[in-house]
């Protein structure tokens, strides 16, 4: 029984990434736009097993089939997908989309109506997946936390997700909004929130797609001056494939999901993966140029913040630490170069680590796809857990301040079910984030474990003590 | 004259020999070459000799000692019984004392020469009377033979001048001495032979011996002694050279610097032809039996026969003779670089054809690959999906009380869905119960002593061995292959796929609870649990890391390298042992002391989490909040002796880089580090009596850490 991930796609912005990570996926797997393995993808693999089985299915003639759910509340941006070259890719059961729908409008609070009024059908959909697969270890959700859908649909699946299958993993990559130019989604800061909070409550890790930075790093490290939101996805596919690809072809460890995002994550509360890939090429892989690439080069560039995909602002390297770090290097990599390179870190503090626990920069070193060709020797993905994400949320909580402080546009919540009786769950949403960054912060200092007994011990917890 | 010679009386019969009849030579005394009559006395009735002139005195005595020389009973001459029992010993003769005094001067001495040839006349027919000598001594004593026929000749030829009247006594004599020393120098070695019971590849060492130590300026004997040493040799080479391009044995008469280990039950040979142990004891070196001229390639030559005899076992479509080039006419050679390159050559074709027959019709790299698959679990996806399957129960119960097929239906069963169901070699894997667990098969220490010599002692049944502690793989490797991964390697194969496979077992009980605090999160549980369940997870992550991808992976790729380079069968062999024993020597389960730490440790992160996954675990923070405290305690505490220990034992052997690593990855943040730095801080403070374990762990660790 393989350790399958159903891929849950949501809104314009999930589903667009999501198409990206499958095309990905069909590339090195060998399996073409129709679900075929390509001539040869059998013999080519030569006792390099990989294993697909994780992301797809095979259907009653063999060709590959995603496990993979697409919603939403529109038809664009799926029937582009059903246009595409992709087409045949998907089972078209799966896709979910409000035909006469006109989205969420980019309201948390109406995608979280639709997404119940949907929730019937979605379910069916979902629960047929879960029942297709032998041994669901869990489910990833592909979404941006600042629109309609993939914010709050995203939410009200999350919820259930949780509620119905409560032993399974969530994992979700999150698309936080840009917060260097003026959005056309003014009502972005309270989406924001309300997601946060179940993103805190009910997603097992939350890998954080902060645009900010990923518009900064095209622009930088690509050299790409406005960069298009083709390159973004292209970014954050890297990424989502990468992070996936111990899982596709299995190593000595990190093989199943659990292995690989529990040792991020030391206490529950503490789930918000932030990432970093070097290196970077872009779409046409013309710029951003070659570079040469040695494993402590990688490493030690996956280290500087520069390159993580969250943008962190003013923040303070001696203030913070790494809680955990997750390095997946692909390509020639000799077990002595990471281990040298290991050291170096160690020696030269390259990585100031906390210091309420053990805590150790891990490397996996996954095998490479057979069928892409890269023009690099090495390239690594760092998934790190970072107290150094509050900086983040605490702007993002700046934001939601400051537009509620003004009452703007709340009207178009007020008018939605979830906020019928009052705005209650913006303020526990905005509750829960802040307990979020004060927690983040509090693990930077050495007394971390004490902190938060003392915490638990103020608030009720659960049951007599 | 005494029936048993001297000179065969070592022998027995080798196994099997040869069955012929061979007939008595002694029952006919006149196909033998010494004397036939020999008597205490001349003949009485004879008038002396020195009553006659001088003329008629030297013919009558010339006729006689041509007649002695040729073997005959004479008249003046009388051959006198042996003095000493069997055959050897100088024949000592009578003359008539009334000889005229120059005459019995030269007399004596000529009769010195027909002494010697007595005495190898002696030899050769001993030789010739037995037939358990074997065919070098044979040679030897043909080479005698002719020699000896050779004087006769030389005798005949005298005799021929003696009767035309040409032969005098001065001129027998000046042409017999000469020979004396040729005669000297055969009956040394025909004496060495008979004290020693020299034959076969002795008797050849002899021979070479003599030949390197010939004195200079006596070039006519020494080329006398290297053709009797080609002679002699001829058979040992015919064997060597069968031996070594064709892995024949043929050697009645166990002559051969080689034996064959006889086996008592044929029965068991059959069956045991294709293992390891069958071929590592079925050809043995004979010491004695190797000539000093080869015994530097004696190893070689033993492994290039039986190399070629593995082959022959293999059914390949390989031809022996092709594969080997065309033979040389092996002969004897006074060079010793000369065999040098014949039997490296032998042997590198030997070696190599073998080593080809086990990578091309074998697909040895592959199953090397499967291996690692399987035992060092590179590619992992499986382990947890069984254990998924059968935690819950079947790994948990006693071995009594398991069903093991059950337990193996559900190994398979995880397998299907691995990639490693695409192994083609996936059936040579079998989950497997050993009666011991992992650390007493590791405290039987002597990790070299297969566990067929479990005698069960008392503490054994005492503890209850829990399924899981004694899962582990096994094989069937098939022949040749067996060869290289034979019942030690096998072993030790299986040594580190428990030492991972109990990492695999922790990690996957951590992640339970880890996935339990998860779905409670916000509950005392997740509160409390958490730091314990993350130091237990960096211990096992940071382990496995060292040992698969800072010990496992990189001596493999270095085997892996050597062996795409690799001539020789033997080089393969090596290659894989050393792989084999270093990852043993640096996963840490040869060091004693570490291990019982590590277990200790792990011991330790067990109950924890058997408590952990307990129901009945207590949820008031009250009571939990203490608990796990003394978990953590107690888990930092070992982490530390552990860690102490590891710095200790690389401090000991400078060149242990590996264990550096290891200690680097278990304590990357220095968490403990700090913490005995904290610790002995406060101890000086309050100067309070603090163990003494941690002290010295405190110092050690950190002179540990500080080094690089």
């Amino acid at each position: 029984m393989p350790r399958e991930i159903i891929t849950l796609q949501l809104g314009q912005c999930g589903n667009q990434i999501g198409n990206e990570f499958w095309k990905k996926l069909c590339k090195e797997h060998g399996i073409d736009t129709d679900g075929r393995l390509i001539n040869g993808a059998l013999t080519a693999a030569g006792g390099n097993y990989d294993r697909k089985d994780v992301f797809f299915y095979q259907a009653d003639d063999d060709h590959y089939i995603p496990r993979a759910v697409l919603m939403d509340l529109e038809p664009r941006v799926i029937n582009t997908i059903r246009n595409s070259e992709y087409a045949k890719l998907y089972n078209p059961e799966n896709l979910y989309m409000d035909n006469q729908g006109g989205g969420a409008g980019n309201n948390w609070a109406a995608g979280y109506r639709l997404g119940e009024q949907h929730s019937e059908k979605v379910f069916d959909i979902i629960n047929r997946e879960a029942d297709g697969s032998d041994g669901l270890e869990g489910f990833c959700l592909c979404h941006s936390i600042a629109g309609g859908t993939g914010s709050g649909m995203g939410s009200y699946v999350l919820e259930n997700i949780h509620d119905r299958f409560p032993k399974k993993i969530i994992q979700t990559y999150s698309i936080f909004p840009n917060q260097d130019e003026n959005s056309d989604v003014v009502v972005g800061p309270y989406n924001s929130m309300l997601t946060l909070r179940r993103l805190a409550e009910h997603a097992d890790c939350v890998v954080v797609m902060d645009n900010t930075a990923l518009h900064n790093i095209a622009a930088e490290r690509l050299r790409i001056e406005k960069p298009t939101n083709d390159e973004i996805n292209n970014i954050v596919s890297t990424v989502m494939s990468a992070s996936t690809s111990t899982l596709r072809y299995p190593s000595y460890m990190h093989n199943d999901l659990i292995s690989l995002i529990s040792p991020l994550i030391p206490t529950p509360n503490l789930h918000f993966i932030m990432t970093g890939y070097t290196p970077l090429t872009s779409l046409d892989q013309g710029t951003g140029g070659i570079q040469k690439t040695t494993v402590f080069d990688v490493m030690r560039r996956l280290l500087q913040t520069k390159n993580m995909m969250a943008s962190l602002g003013k923040y303070n390297e001696a203030e913070n630490a790494f809680i955990s770090i997750l390095n997946i290097l692909q390509g020639e990599v000799e077990s002595g170069e990471v281990q040298k390179s290991l050291q170096r870190i160690r020696e030269r503090k390259l990585a100031r680590f906390i210091e309420w626990g053990p805590a150790s920069l891990h490397v996996a070193h996954s095998r490479k796809s057979p069928f892409v060709s890269t023009n690099h020797r090495v390239s690594g993905l760092m998934m790190t857990n970072h107290t150094g994400v509050h900086v983040l949320f605490d702007s993002m909580l700046k934001q939601y301040d400051k537009l509620k402080k003004k009452g703007a546009f709340l009207d178009a919540f007020k008018r939605e079910p979830k906020f019928a009786n009052g705005l209650e769950d913006m303020d526990e949403s905005r509750e829960v984030v802040n307990n979020l960054i004060q927690e983040y912060k509090a693990a930077a200092k050495p007394d971390y474990i004490e902190w938060a007994r003392t915490k638990f011990s103020a608030g009720a917890g659960d049951g007599p003590l | 004259m005494a029936s048993t010679s001297s000179y065969s009386s070592r022998r027995n019969m080798v196994n099997g020999g040869p069955s012929h009849v061979i007939p008595s030579w002694k029952a006919s005394p006149y196909l033998r070459l010494d004397y036939k009559e020999r008597s205490t006395s001349l003949k009485e009735s004879l008038a002396p000799l020195g009553d006659l002139p001088i003329e008629a005195q030297e013919r009558s005595m010339l006729r006689s000692l041509l007649n002695i020389l040729q073997g005959f009973s004479a008249t003046y001459v009388c051959v006198k019984p042996l003095d000493t029992e069997g055959d050897r010993g100088d024949q000592s003769f009578i003359m008539d004392d009334s000889l005229d005094y120059r005459l019995k001067q030269h007399s004596q001495e000529i009769l010195r020469v027909a002494s010697l040839n007595s005495h190898l006349a002696r030899f050769v027919d001993s030789v010739r009377s037995t037939s358990t000598d074997g065919m070098i001594v044979q040679a030897f004593a043909a080479a005698l033979r002719n020699f000896i026929q050779e004087f006769g000749h030389f005798v005949g030829e005298r005799e021929e001048a003696f009767d035309n009247g040409q032969l005098t006594m001065q001129l027998l004599y000046s042409q017999l001495t000469p020979l004396t020393r040729p005669f000297e120098l055969m009956v040394s070695l025909v004496d060495a032979i008979g004290s020693e019971a020299l034959r076969g590849g002795g008797l050849l060492s002899l021979l070479w011996t003599r030949l390197q130590t010939f004195p200079q300026g006596r070039g006519a004997e020494q080329s006398m002694l290297l053709q009797i040493t080609k002679a002699t040799s001829a058979p040992f080479f015919r064997m060597l050279q069968e031996w070594l391009y064709e892995g024949s044995f043929q050697d009645p008469y166990g002559e051969f610097l080689i034996a064959i280990s006889s086996s008592k039950r044929m029965k068991d040979v059959q069956k045991s032809i294709h293992t390891y142990h069958y071929w590592e004891n079925r050809y043995k070196l004979v010491p004695a039996m190797v000539p000093k001229f080869i015994e530097p390639f004696a190893d070689k030559i033993l492994r290039s026969g039986k190399y070629l005899n593995i082959i022959k076992q293999c059914d390949s479509g390989l031809n022996l003779r092709q594969q080997g080039g065309v033979p040389v006419q092996l002969v004897f050679h006074l060079d010793v670089r000369y065999y040098d390159s014949h039997i490296e050559g032998a042997y590198l074709s030997a070696s190599g054809c073998l080593l080809n027959l086990m990578l091309n019709e074998k697909d040895l790299l592959a199953k090397l690959r499967s291996f690692k698959h399987f035992f060092l679990l590179d590619q992992d996806d499986f382990i947890a999906e069984f254990l998924n399957l059968s935690m819950m129960d079947d790994l948990k119960s006693p071995m009594q009380k398991l069903d093991t097929t059950s337990l193996f239906a559900l190994f398979d069963e995880s397998l299907k869905s691995s990639v490693l169901s695409a192994d083609p070699y996936r059936r040579m894997i079998k989950p497997s119960l050993k009666t011991m667990d992992f650390l007493q098969v590791l405290e039987k220490g002597k990790v070299k002593d297969s566990e067929r010599s479990s005698s069960s002692s008392s503490s054994e049944k005492n503890t209850v061995n829990f399924a899981l502690n004694c899962f582990t793989l096994d094989c069937e490797i098939e022949f040749p292959l067996c060869l290289i991964v034979n019942d030690e390697a096998k072993m030790y194969y299986q040594l580190l796929f428990q030492n991972i496979f109990r990492l695999k077992l922790m990690e996957w009980k951590v992640g339970r609870i880890w996935t339990k605090c998860n779905t409670e999160r916000g509950s005392s549980f997740a509160l409390f649990c958490s730091p314990v369940v993350q130091q237990m997870r960096e211990l096992v992550k940071s382990l496995q890391h060292y040992f698969c991808s800072e010990v496992i992976d990189p001596y493999w790729q270095q085997m892996m390298a050597a062996i795409r380079q690799a001539k020789t069968f033997d080089a393969v062999f090596d290659e894989h042992s050393d792989f084999i024993k270093s990852c043993s020597k640096d996963c840490m389960i040869t060091t004693e002391e570490i291990v019982r730490l590590l277990a200790s440790t792990l011991d330790v992160c067990n109950s924890c989490c058997s408590k952990l996954m307990d129901p009945n675990l207590p949820r008031q923070a009250a009571r939990l909040g203490p608990m796990m405290e003394r978990m953590r305690d107690k888990l930092t505490e070992r982490m530390v002796c552990l860690l102490a220990n590891m710095s200790d034992s690389r401090q000991n052997r400078e060149s242990d880089y590996k264990l550096v690593a290891a200690i680097h990855r278990l304590d990357f943040n220095q968490y403990y580090t700090r913490f005995l730095a904290h610790s002995s801080r406060l101890a000086n403070s309050t100067s309070s009596s603090s163990s003494s374990t941690r002290h010295h762990a405190s110092s050690s660790l950190a002179s540990a850490t500080s080094l690089r």
